[in-house]
């Protein structure tokens, strides 16, 4: 099987990392999608929440750009946002989480670009980042572009704490480390010199030097590097029959823009939009 | 006793310098009819709350309504950032106090609770913790001397929740995503339901028995608004509308059309 997109290879290798009987959530869509994936394919009881907590451990539906009216038909709970804080306190959240700046210890950043107090560019917030820090494992993340200002020798603002101050002091409650992180070229963790970033896998047709100069650092890279597992058919089947049938995914790939969202939007509600091509 | 009220009523109860807090999350039930009819008031120097702030932070902000703004988050979701925000933030013309989910969740529950301050770890670590608004303290547990983080109640003056349905005594239901907004309602000084009808009684039915229960004793008016979410999703009313999400922001900034699309009522 070689007929298969990147979102598609990223979807496939997100999934792997899930584990049953906690949440798997995914805070991008191809994130979502690979919970979606990974409960279809071999993690029956993973709790999904990622589209609404008002139809929570659901089952698994065709992702949509509007979640909580498919996802309502099997919701079990309605998941309150204290109990949600709850469950991430007493370990049971695996998530995905999609940062914009990433550096060499596993330091992730969502909220400013440049200083906090006057920012060159103001993004989201901290979120819940500074939070699942407290309560996963791990913290993964997904880059959707890996270059120099996403993958970073230091972050501008720290949401998720990397492995720089190695953990920091004992505590009753371990802190998560970061954990994988997949981009449009690779796979990385950090188990490198000093517990930083290391390359896992390279996605096809991605050669170290490209990896090199598209990060802001020297990415530690050690013996053979094995090329990132393509999806199998039937991951694909899942993928574009059952989990992405809208094609949700390309949202995150090179041909996303205003067009595609409207075009998904019409499909979804069936009903053209107003004033607009 | 009636607790049905008209939108000035509510409106009225915001005085300049208070604090107003917003239920919902990024474009999913925000009280849009709420927040632009304050963005038309004579109030201003205002203190915005939200944990997901959305389209009703950044109307406010681009009224030049907001002295402060204390939030986790403030976005339009999967479709991309608070145009006036952004705007406001970069040209260093408001004050915020950035928060994580959780650490506001703890600072509602500590007001709810009528608490002084609530003990986390979440935040622990983080540059939250580093700016110079940071609200927070490092404190050791006088039980283990485990170090925790102290998050200070937050008690708005005025909450704004917009909700499916509400009965004329003030109980309201969320038939959808709760968010933090059963915790807001507990901590704020004074809260507004805007619902989409108001009924003699609340229906015994399914949708509402599986919804959040927003009980009369927090509750000090409910006004009617029908498609008071403006143009952020009320599951299962009405989903957002896309197109005037992606017009807003791709117009926002440009002062004409802005002041038009506020007074558009």
């Amino acid at each position: 099987m070689t007929d298969y997109s990147l979102e598609e290879l990223l979807i496939s290798r997100m999934a792997k990392e899930f584990r049953g009987n906690a949440m798997g959530v995914g805070a991008t869509i191809l994130s979502d999608l690979s919970a979606r994936l990974a409960k279809a394919l071999h993690v029956p009881d993973l709790f999904l929440t990622t589209g609404s907590r008002a139809a929570a451990d659901c089952d698994v539906h065709a992702k949509a750009l509007v979640d909580e009216w498919t996802l309502a038909a099997s919701g079990r709970m309605n998941l309150s946002w204290q109990e949600m804080f709850h469950l991430i306190a007493h370990g049971k959240l695996q998530i995905w989480i999609g940062t914009v700046q990433l550096d060499q210890y596993g330091a992730s950043n969502i909220s400013v670009i440049g200083p906090w107090a006057k920012p060159k560019a103001q993004l989201v917030g901290a979120r819940g980042v500074p939070d699942d820090l407290w309560g996963c494992d791990s913290l993964c993340y997904h880059i959707r572009r890996h270059n120099p200002r996403t993958i970073v020798a230091k972050v501008d603002f720290v949401c998720g704490r990397g492995n720089e101050d190695g953990g920091g002091p004992a505590r009753p409650v371990r802190r998560a480390k970061p954990g994988l992180v997949v981009t449009d070229l690779g796979v990385f963790d950090f188990e490198g010199p000093g517990d930083s970033m290391r390359v896992v896998s390279l996605h096809p047709g991605v050669t170290l030097e490209r990896v090199q100069e598209k990060t802001g650092f020297t990415v530690h890279a050690e013996g053979e590097i094995p090329v990132t597992p393509v999806p199998t058919a039937e991951e694909l089947r899942l993928i574009r029959e059952v989990i992405d049938p809208h094609g949700l995914r390309r949202l995150e790939s090179n041909e996303g823009g205003d067009e595609l969202l409207m075009d998904l939007w019409q499909r979804e509600t069936g009903a053209p939009v107003e004033g607009r091509a | 006793m009636t607790k049905t009220i008209t939108l000035a009523k509510a409106l009225a109860a915001v005085v300049p310098g208070s604090s107003v807090a917003f239920g919902g999350g990024g474009i999913q039930r925000k009280p849009m009819a709420a927040a632009r009819a304050l963005a038309t008031a004579d109030v201003g120097d205002l203190t915005l709350v939200a944990m997901l702030g959305g389209p009703e932070v950044d109307l406010l902000i681009g009224a030049g309504k907001v002295r402060e703004l204390q939030f986790a988050f403030v976005g339009f979701d999967a479709f991309g950032l608070a145009p006036h925000f952004r705007r406001a933030r970069e040209a260093g013309s408001i004050s915020v106090v950035e928060y994580s989910e959780a650490t506001i969740i703890a600072a509602f529950e500590a007001g709810a609770k009528n608490l002084p301050f609530l003990p986390t770890r979440f935040g622990l670590d983080t540059d939250i913790l580093t700016t110079p608004t940071a609200p927070f303290r490092k404190i050791a547990c006088p039980f283990s001397g485990e170090e925790l983080l102290a998050v200070p109640a937050l008690r708005p003056d005025v909450a704004f929740i917009h909700a499916n349905i509400a009965d004329r005594h003030g109980n309201a239901v969320i038939i959808g995503d709760g968010y933090a907004d059963p915790l807001l309602l507990q901590a704020a000084k004074t809260v507004f339901v805007t619902a989409e009808k108001i009924v003699d009684e609340l229906p015994d039915d399914a949708a509402t028995a599986g919804g959040t229960f927003l009980s009369r004793l927090w509750i000090d008016g409910v006004i009617e608004v029908p498609r008071g979410a403006g143009m952020t999703a009320l599951y299962p009313d009405y989903r957002f509308d896309l197109s005037a999400v992606l017009e807003y922001q791709k117009r926002a900034t440009d002062s004409e059309w802005f002041s038009a699309w506020i007074r558009e009522q």
